[in-house]
């Protein structure tokens, strides 16, 4: 019996040591202040109570993390790492050390947690990791059920339910030829497996298939600008390497057809995406901004270690600067640092997905630089009498830590935006013109009064990147957000009344108010798997099972089509409800935003242009596209706030995925590419 | 046999016309050997003679690679006779100033590859008795050029590493290896030479040494040489001998060094031999990898339960200090199976369990059956196939790349051997610049230099690069500078044998590509020719493309 008045509380968070940004910078005199920091991780008990007592789970090993430091190269393990020791927790961990691979663990640790934690944050929900898939063949009786199931066979798509068999997702047919039927069993992945120490390369990645990441470890080039030549460079040491591969793996958990090239955004979205976390990451690290904000005067456009990604990488692979920095870059003529002037047309010529990649960080670094420059313009007036006007020397270190609130809080908000706009995206072939689409409905629907500019501050420069969405009238902020389904009803206002009273009655008969209940009852994130899991089979059979006016309308909103799927007609389409997520957010005006996010796949079979097709001489008329719809649901009003469509009715849409298929069915030219597409992309 | 119209724009401009008007009209005769996927050209050059009235020259041959995959000595030895035979000098005199009966006048190695190689290895004693006047090689294989030796250096070693690699026994059963294999088999040992295993370096160092005897040369070509100068031996200028009005232009390979991506050229990189651009980070990783490999046991039933018992002392790569160590197979049953095998064979083996409370662990995490899926034993080997690509792209880009002109009518053919992308972009920069006669008034203009470009473009025979692979003819600064059938009476002739592509790799290499097939027949009119096809097509036969059981060939004037 304990006493319980005597118990320690259970603190909030568990503190430990590591890198701000990689231990190059650590190793320079100038910057050898504000090398190390403090990582502040969510609390998590770290201890196994099913062997009987609790083992400590060394690794760690936690609730979305599990490291397992294996060395296939050199053929042997290190050992883990307890961070429950009281000599460890009592010192806030281990000590910042390149040769100990315990310190290793706890940083990737520490750096992933960190950005799962701020993701969570921004979302308002648990995070979740890709689905483990296998292929599983069944003995199947019967024909009509093959064929409309024939979709699960693909590889992309997501089977209806982990637990139920397969058979009860369907109508009953009936019929008795017996065939052979496959489809993809999905188990629920708690934990990202973290390898600190998996490769003897240069590279880093994150790993779908085993959802995983790996880290490499290689040794410096010799001519290394900086640092120990042919010096050991461990990429799992790096925040930015760690936090970039991290989000990889979250935005993969979040909708993982965003692996699927079909057009050249996609892939560049990820990394993108990828690299915008880790770099706002480095605005909540309070002394090295405050450092950074004192050598810069305040201006971060210049060259700061806060806009680059990467540092040790970059020099340790022979360049001069960076891996990445998206202000400015080393001209190797005058060995000068320079900063970027935008160019519309960068983005027609970048190719690559980095390259492309890199073009959406700059634009939205540039927002945050707009922002943080509005934000502080009266502080500086305010140090300087008014004239704006900043004195030679250093600045007085009330400016640098009033600066340093402005442009962390800044970034924060730019960094929530950016994650929250993921709720608000197409589910599949995304471009960067719909990402900014999604950009300002997540904003507008937060901030109804953008009275600090933040939205303008995005699209101008998104503007000066040309990063521009295609079928919009103007670059407004409401031409830019999302339509509302039936907008094309505009002026007819009986007609819109009736269109959204149907819509009101669909919801509720899809129980959409009650299984948003249920998922919110849920408190472990394999609970929440399994009820939105069945939620999202329910729904998918509440769909196929539509028919007369509702089936017209589901299909008029999203685009899709469910008629075919129920009568297994020759054309076979498959679809799939992919996710059902729930959200409570606070608005700007403090009022709770309720809301609901269904988004639904589909395979469609769409004709072949007829000018494509005469050039490539194919005969097939058919190709199959792939489709989807988000649906933003406001629980409240119940009512469809926004319907985002990839449907078929695109033609250069269907172009652009041939190509895509084509591109990519040219990129290796002897053998199929390999699978790990991030392995590749990062080679 | 079908000649070509004289072009009615007449030559090109800067091409320089020969003074007098004999000894013109020669014509040219290509014929590209069926032997199997790989390359081989015999190129006859028949002059007139230079007055009315005077014996006719004898032809002059000039053979252009000779190299097969998958095929064996005597196979290849049929093709070999044809060259000794075809190339079968008339006149007695000739025989005794050449000391032989057969004569090639100048022998062409594009680049070390085993399809354009092998056959001097495996018919070796059939070229021995051919008299040859000249070699012709890249820049790339001169071993006196300090930037070259760089580079066959770390050719070299990238490829022995990589082989060496490639070959270990704990990666049989990884994919990715058995990729890098195949394209290793490149640079290889030929098996099937009667004479022992030679490697295609060696076919390389055969040509070479027919041509530094007393009686032949060997020059060295860089992109720029031509008829008007040799960069190597200025004033001179490359000549095909007995043919006066025949130029020969050499394109390619590059020497620019702004062919290199820009993110991986490092200043080591550039001393070390650009062409071969692994960025360091990758030459450090090939060396770690090896190192790791180098480590492990050659032999065993289970290599990977082996090479844990085995000793680490060549591993400089290692991240740690050895005290961080834990070498631990795995639990149950295979883990003591392997302690017994390490028990026959070390004197001091490791223990199963090193330290339970840390195995446990790793029997909880890493080896969980239910968690095998994403265990990463090869995962750090993958990048051994990406390296060997790139390797051979590299070798591919190291081919000499050859025009020829007719200077009466202005035709050009074209033989690029296999280069690829890197090298045609290179194109666009070579040009040849056109020496002023020495009594030009200085104010006259310089005549612009003549570009590789418009050579492209006044090509009526087109010798497809790397078979017609997906990325050995570029569309822009290539193919679509050519002209059409219509404008120019374009033929294209693909070296490839379709069974045996299909046999490469894992997969099978897909050639022709697809695309590119379907251009080149669209711009030649259907005119293009494959080697291993029985027949060409009606068109090419109208054209004038012959057939023979062994080669086809066709001529141009």
């Amino acid at each position: 019996m304990k006493h319980t008045a005597s118990q320690p509380p259970s603190p909030s968070y568990r503190q430990l040591r590591g890198y701000a940004f990689d231990p190059s910078v650590a190793s320079q005199l100038e910057t050898f202040a504000v090398s190390r920091i403090l990582y502040k991780v969510p609390w998590e008990d770290l201890t196994h109570s099913s062997s009987g007592g609790s083992a400590p789970a060394v690794g760690p090993q936690g609730e979305y993390l599990e490291v397992v430091d294996y060395d296939p190269p050199s053929g042997c393990f290190y050992a883990p790492v307890n961070l429950n020791d009281p000599y460890i927790l009592a010192q806030n961990g281990l000590s910042p050390s390149e040769g100990n691979p315990q310190f290793h663990q706890q940083m990737v640790y520490a750096v992933a947690m960190t950005v799962i934690d701020r993701f969570e944050r921004a979302l308002g929900r648990k995070a979740m990791w890709r689905d483990f898939s296998q292929l599983v063949r069944l003995e199947e009786e019967k024909e009509r059920v093959r064929k409309v199931r024939k979709y699960r066979s693909e590889s992309m798509s997501k089977p209806l339910s982990s637990s139920l068999p397969v058979e009860s997702a369907q109508p009953a047919p009936s019929s008795d030829d017996s065939t052979k039927i496959e489809y993809y069993h999905r188990r629920f992945v708690q934990r990202l497996r973290i390898y600190p120490h998996a490769l003897r390369e240069a590279n880093a990645y994150y790993s779908a298939d085993k959802v995983a990441l790996l880290f490499g470890y290689f040794p410096a080039a010799l001519e290394s600008t900086d640092g120990y030549p042919g010096g050991m460079v461990f990429t799992c040491l790096s925040h930015d390497i760690v936090a970039h591969e991290t989000t990889h793996a979250l935005l993969d958990g979040f909708h993982e057809e965003l692996l699927v090239p079909t057009n050249m955004d996609v892939l560049a979205f990820h990394e993108a995406f990828a690299d915008v976390v880790a770099l706002f990451q480095h605005f909540s690290f309070p002394e090295q901004l405050r450092h950074q904000i004192a050598k810069t005067r305040g201006d971060l456009g210049s060259e700061n270690l806060l806009a680059q990604l990467a540092t040790q990488f970059g020099r340790a692979s022979g360049s001069r600067g960076a891996l990445r920095d998206f202000i400015g870059t080393y001209n190797d003529a005058t060995g000068l640092w320079e900063r970027h002037v935008p160019n519309p047309a960068d983005l027609e010529h970048a190719t690559k997905a980095h390259d492309r990649g890199a073009i959406l960080v700059a634009a939205i670094f540039d927002a945050f630089l707009g922002i943080y420059r509005r934000r502080s313009r009266d502080l500086v007036r305010l140090a300087t009498s008014g004239t704006g006007v900043l004195q030679p020397g250093e600045l007085h270190p009330d400016l640098v830590n009033r600066l340093a609130a402005e442009a962390s809080k800044s970034a924060g908000h730019i960094l929530n935006i950016c994650i929250r706009a993921l709720d608000y995206c197409p589910p599949i072939d995304i471009t960067f013109g719909e990402y900014l689409r999604a950009l300002i409905t997540a904003d507008m629907d937060l901030v109804p009064d953008d009275s600090l500019g933040y939205r303008v501050a995005i699209l101008e420069a998104f503007r000066r990147r040309g990063i521009f969405p295609n079928h919009i009238q103007t670059l407004s902020e409401d031409s830019l957000r999302w339509s509302p389904p039936g907008y094309e009803l505009k002026g007819r206002i009986d007609e819109a009344a009736e269109l959204k009273r149907n819509l009101a009655s669909l919801l509720k008969k899809a129980n959409i108010r009650r299984h948003a209940e249920r998922l919110r009852a849920c408190k472990t994130r394999y609970e929440i798997w399994k009820a939105s899991d069945a939620i999202c089979l329910d729904i998918y059979n509440k769909l196929i099972g539509l028919t007369g006016k509702d089936l017209e309308l589901a299909q008029s909103v999203t685009k899709l089509k469910f008629r075919e799927l129920r009568e297994a007609s020759d054309e076979v389409y498959s679809a799939m409800v992919y996710s059902f997520r729930e959200a409570r957010r606070l608005r700007d005006d403090g009022r709770i935003l309720n809301q609901v996010f269904i988004t639904i796949l589909q395979t469609q079979q769409v004709a072949v242009p007829a000018d494509d097709a005469a050039k490539d001489n194919t005969e097939a008329e058919k190709m199959p596209l792939r489709c989807g719809a988000t649906l933003v649901v406001d629980l409240d009003e119940m009512c469809i706030s926004y319907a985002i469509h990839k449907g078929p009715g695109d033609p250069t849409r269907i172009q652009r995925s041939r190509r895509a298929a084509k591109a990519t069915g040219m990129a290796s030219p002897y053998f199929e590419q390999s699978s790990e597409t991030f392995a590749a992309l990062h080679r | 046999m079908a000649a070509i119209p004289p072009d009615e724009s007449g030559p090109a401009q800067g091409a320089p016309s020969s003074t007098s008007q004999t000894g013109m009209g020669t014509s040219i005769r290509v014929r590209m050997y069926r032997h199997g996927l790989g390359d081989c050209h015999l190129i006859t050059f028949f002059s007139k003679p230079a007055r009315q009235g005077d014996p006719q020259p004898r032809p002059i041959h000039m053979l252009i690679d000779f190299g097969v995959l998958n095929r064996d000595a005597d196979h290849m030895r049929k093709y070999a006779e044809n060259i000794r035979e075809s190339t079968k000098l008339a006149n007695q005199d000739d025989v005794r100033v050449f000391g032989s009966e057969s004569r090639i006048d100048i022998l062409v190695v594009t680049h070390e590859h085993r399809d354009h190689l092998s056959g001097f290895n495996q018919c070796r004693e059939i070229f021995d008795s051919i008299s040859i006047g000249a070699v012709w090689m890249a820049w790339t294989e001169n071993p006196e050029d300090p930037v070259a030796r760089n580079l066959a250096k770390t050719r070299e070693k990238a490829t022995s590493a990589l082989r060496l690699a490639a070959r270990h026994p704990r990666l049989a059963a990884v994919p990715a290896a058995q990729n890098a294999n195949t394209i290793l088999t490149f640079f290889d040992d030929d098996d099937n030479a009667p004479i022992g295993r030679r490697t295609i370096r060696q076919a390389l160092e055969y040509v070479r040494s027919r041509g530094t005897g007393p009686r032949s040369s060997i020059s060295y070509l860089t992109p720029g040489d031509g008829p008007f100068t040799l960069k190597s031996r200025p004033g001179e200028t490359l000549k095909i001998p007995g043919v006066a009005d025949v130029n020969v232009y050499v394109l390619a390979p590059p020497t620019k060094t702004d062919l290199l991506k820009h993110s991986t050229v490092t200043r080591q990189d550039k001393d070390d031999g650009w062409i071969f651009h692994f960025g360091r980070s990758i030459g450090s990783y090939l060396e770690a990898t090896c190192a790791a490999l180098a480590a492990a046991p050659t032999s065993g039933a289970e290599p990977e339960k082996m090479r844990r018992g085995g000793t680490l002392t060549s591993d400089t790569y290692q991240p740690f200090t050895n005290v961080h160590r834990i070498e631990y197979g795995g639990p149950s049953d295979s883990q003591e199976k392997s302690q017994k095998q390490v028990k026959s064979q070390q004197p001091l083996p490791t223990p199963a369990r090193p330290w339970p409370e840390i195995a446990d662990f790793f029997d909880h995490s890493y080896y969980q059956t239910e968690n095998a899926w994403r265990k990463i034993d090869d995962d750090w080997l993958a990048g051994i196939e990406h390296l060997s690509l790139k390797l051979d792209e590299d070798t591919n880009n190291t081919s000499l790349v050859l025009a020829f002109e007719l200077t009466a009518t202005s035709n050009v053919l074209l033989f690029v051997g296999d280069m690829q992308v890197g090298g045609w972009r290179s194109l666009e920069n070579v040009h040849f610049p056109i020496p002023v006669p020495p009594e030009t008034p200085p104010s006259a203009q310089t005549p612009p230099p003549l570009s590789a470009h418009d050579l492209l473009a006044r090509t009526v025979f087109y010798k497809v690069g790397h078979h017609a692979s997906h990325n050995a003819t570029t569309k822009k600064g290539g193919l679509d500078l050519m002209a059409t059938r219509e404008q120019r009476k374009l033929v294209a002739f693909i070296p490839l044998d379709r069974k045996t592509a299909e046999k490469q790799g894992k997969r099978g290499w897909k050639m022709p590509a697809e695309e590119l097939y379907k251009a080149l027949i669209a711009k030649t009119g259907n005119c293009t020719v494959i080697s291993g096809e029985s027949q060409p097509s009606p068109e090419a036969k109208a054209a004038g493309v012959r057939a023979e059981p062994l080669f086809f060939e066709y001529t141009v004037s």
